[in-house]
């Protein structure tokens, strides 16, 4: 079997002799420390052995490998090595696996004695159930290492500059994302309900676990497929957002509720879903004038495969909201009375993505400004600004009917909300484009200077 | 071997690479020259397969390098401007990694390590780490990492900044023993004086276009200027040189005639004898060297 030359270069580096010795020294001091503080018996330590072994085990992949893969392109990009790698011929693949492992080989190195104290504390428990647990262990450290390694890369194509907070930000995130996909997790005794059937929280979480991690490897692939040029196919990411709203939709059940409620609250979820990622995208993608401006090429110049390759995930979210959304609408059934019981649910639908439609063209109208350094972040403040100041203010100053505007959900005045969403959404989206026209329709040519 | 066609790059609101088209033919040291901001980094950024254009093709033996990138790496090597090292590895590490990273095939890959280093000059130091090696130490790594897989075309990008008269003295002969070894060479670079040891081509980007692609002149290579002072009339000596085979573009200059003539050395000299016996009274016979600074600053000058 052939080695991923990244992943060697990352052993060389991170497998010193020195820390090799280091980490099963430290481990086992750790582990003798808990054996003398429970009364030099082994018998009562391995009670013990489990419960260190599982937090040493968390702090080692959960903590440290989390900041380590997060840290690893960033790095690259920092040294002035990320050229270098761009420019050698290993493949996205093996630079995904060679990336993902190999900068967290030592953390896992170290894991093999925690997971190995904690089977000794649970040695005699049911083997299906350890060996379950250990599965989970090691795919919840897989995940939030390749999550943390997928969101610090999102936001290196967006920016390249590193900063730590970018990598504590992708750390957070995905501690946050595979703790709460553990949720109940380490026990036997709680079940989920999925699509009607009831299975064992943990076999659900094990293979829930295992499909993310796939999933966000998947990511990671991608983007180092952008970062060496080849092209992409928002297809992936369309099948993504439909996992994942097949993957919520399955928690919705109802033993009361007909088969045609049950299927309106699914679709439901699912457009929630494409909405929750066009936000998610907007915020964390390229938005660079010259992205928007190569599809304006590509699109003016009949280029439609390439057209179609570079369409921006936050692009192809909404379309897919938007298409969630017309399906709903079109379902000719009064209400998601599982969700929202008694509430005829079409305004709410054509209000939220006209709200969509306002907040994107608003957060591009900040990212086609010539000085845009902190745009997103300018956007987020005034998208703030919108949805809780001004209708505060206008609430409490007694024009609740002029606040309605700037609400979604607005109750009795749904629709003036649809009207509001309307119009402030065309008055962006001319602001958009005149700014497009002033800035960035027309380049200007480079000045060089000695 | 390279061929670049109505290539257009643009930042925001930038248009870094207006239309540029170019070839280049095996065999060149093709120097790219021209003011900071020119385009020149973005032009072998583009050329690297590191960058998408906005449009336009580099088409590498006929094939377009972003139809598959990495197989055209394996054809290409690039030493960015700014280079990292890996700081912890040693210089047998790094080369190694390399080469692994190109796909040269397992058996080989020692005798490639070697091979870089020796050509390098670094192979009497494979277990330094490249943290502790000096600054032209580092800069022969950085080569020595770029050309491990033998690559048919290798971009380098100022190279020579940095590096003392004596590392840059050893990185032209480099540079002329990689083209005498079939490797096709792009350097960009300030230090125009530095680049007419080697080069071949000169390409003078200013404002994201090519103001100038011209052939370096070299003696004993193509046609040279000659300028001639005599004690003679100037129109007798005009006289006599128009009707002198191989002979052409005679024209008066300031205290002589100036004209083209081959830069072989023994038909310069035929040429001394042959005028001498003439009857020109000969006491100025010089090559006319406008070397590439003049040029570049003749070219920019024209363009204000």
């Amino acid at each position: 079997m052939k080695i991923s030359p990244e992943f060697l270069r990352n052993s060389w580096i991170e497998m010193t002799p020195h820390r090799m010795i280091g980490m099963p020294a430290i481990l086992g001091g750790i582990f003798f420390l808990t054996y003398l503080v429970s009364e030099n018996s082994l018998g009562l330590a391995g009670n013990a052995f489990r419960t260190v072994g599982i937090s040493l085990f968390t702090l080692l992949t959960i903590l440290w490998g989390t900041k380590l893969a997060s840290e690893c392109v960033a790095t690259e990009i920092k040294d002035n090595t990320w050229d270098l790698q761009r420019m050698t011929s290993i493949s996205p693949w093996e630079m995904t696996w060679g990336k993902l492992f190999g900068s967290t080989v030592f953390v896992w190195y170290g894991a093999v004695f925690t997971l190995a104290a904690y089977l000794y504390g649970v040695a005699g428990n049911n083997p299906a159930f350890v060996i379950k647990n250990i599965l989970l262990l090691v795919g919840a450290g897989i995940l939030s290492q390749s999550v943390a390694m997928l969101a610090s890369m999102i936001s290196i194509r967006k920016n390249r500059g590193y900063t730590r907070s970018t990598a504590s930000a992708s750390m957070l995130l995905a501690i946050i994302f595979s703790a709460s996909l553990l949720g109940p997790g380490l026990s036997n005794e709680t079940s989920y309900e999925w699509y009607g059937q009831y299975y064992h929280a943990i076999d659900f979480i094990l293979l829930s676990v295992f499909v993310f991690c796939i999933w966000s490897i998947l990511g990671i692939y991608r983007l180092l497929r952008s970062e060496f040029q080849f092209a992409n196919s928002p297809l992936v990411w369309i099948l993504f957002i439909f996992f994942a709203a097949f993957y919520s939709a399955g928690f919705i059940n109802s033993a009361y509720a007909s088969d045609e409620e049950i299927l309106s609250a699914r679709l439901f979820v699912a457009f929630g879903i494409s909405l929750i990622s066009a936000y998610l995208l907007i915020f964390s993608e390229q938005k660079d004038p010259m992205f928007i401006r190569k599809l304006t090429f590509l699109a003016k110049n009949s280029q439609w495969k390439l057209l179609i390759q570079t369409i921006p995930g936050w692009l192809a979210s909404i379309f897919l909201a938007t298409l969630f959304g017309l399906v709903l609408l079109a379902r000719d059934y009064p209400g998601i009375n599982l969700l929202f019981k008694g509430l005829e649910m079409h305004p709410y639908l054509i209000s939220a993505i006209l709200f969509a439609y306002r907040d994107i063209a608003l957060v591009l109208y900040f990212n086609l400004d010539k000085k845009r350094q902190r745009a997103d972040m300018t956007a987020f403040i005034y998208l703030a600004i919108l949805y809780f100041l001004v209708p505060g203010i206008l609430g409490k100053s007694g024009l609740s009917s002029i606040a309605a505007f700037f609400v979604p959900f607005s109750g009795s005045q749904i629709y003036t909300s649809i009207t509001g969403a309307g119009i402030q959404f065309l008055i962006v989206l001319v602001l958009a484009y005149r700014r497009w026209k002033q800035n960035f329709s027309i380049v200007q040519e480079v000045t060089s200077n000695f | 071997m390279i061929k670049v066609e109505n290539l257009t790059f643009e930042y925001p609101g930038i248009r870094a690479l207006d239309n540029i088209s170019l070839g280049i033919n095996k065999g060149d040291i093709m120097a790219l020259v021209g003011p900071n901001g020119a385009g020149k980094t973005t032009l072998l950024h583009c050329m690297a397969a590191l960058d998408a254009p906005l449009s336009g093709t580099i088409l590498l033996e006929g094939r377009n390098v972003l139809d598959d990138p990495r197989a055209c790496h394996q054809k290409i090597g690039y030493l960015p401007d700014f280079f990292g090292l890996y700081t912890e590895l040693t210089i047998r590490q790094c080369l190694t990694y390399m080469a692994m990273a190109h796909k040269i095939q397992p058996t080989n890959i020692n005798q490639s390590v070697i091979r870089a280093a020796r050509r390098l000059k670094i192979d009497d130091r494979l277990e330094d780490k490249a943290g502790t090696l000096s600054r032209g130490l580092k800069q022969r790594l950085a080569i020595a990492q770029s050309i491990v897989h033998e690559p048919e075309i290798l971009l380098l990008d100022e190279p020579a900044s940095g590096l003392d008269p004596e590392a840059r003295k050893s990185l032209s002969e480099l540079f002329l023993e990689l083209r005498d070894q079939g490797m096709t060479l792009v350097v960009s670079s300030h230090i125009l004086s530095e680049l007419e040891d080697y080069c071949t081509n000169m390409i003078i980007v200013r404002d994201g276009k090519i103001v100038e692609h011209k052939l370096i002149e070299r003696e004993n290579e193509n046609l040279i200027t000659i300028i001639l002072q005599a004690i003679n009339e100037q129109t007798e000596i005009i006289q006599i040189l128009k009707k002198t085979d191989q002979v052409s573009c005679v024209t008066p200059a300031r205290e002589g005639v100036s004209f083209r003539y081959p830069g072989d050395r023994q038909l310069q000299g035929r040429l001394l004898r042959q005028l001498m016996e003439q009857g020109i009274n000969i006491y100025s016979f010089t090559t006319e060297k406008k070397n590439m600074q003049d040029a570049y600053l003749e070219q920019v000058g024209k363009l204000g």
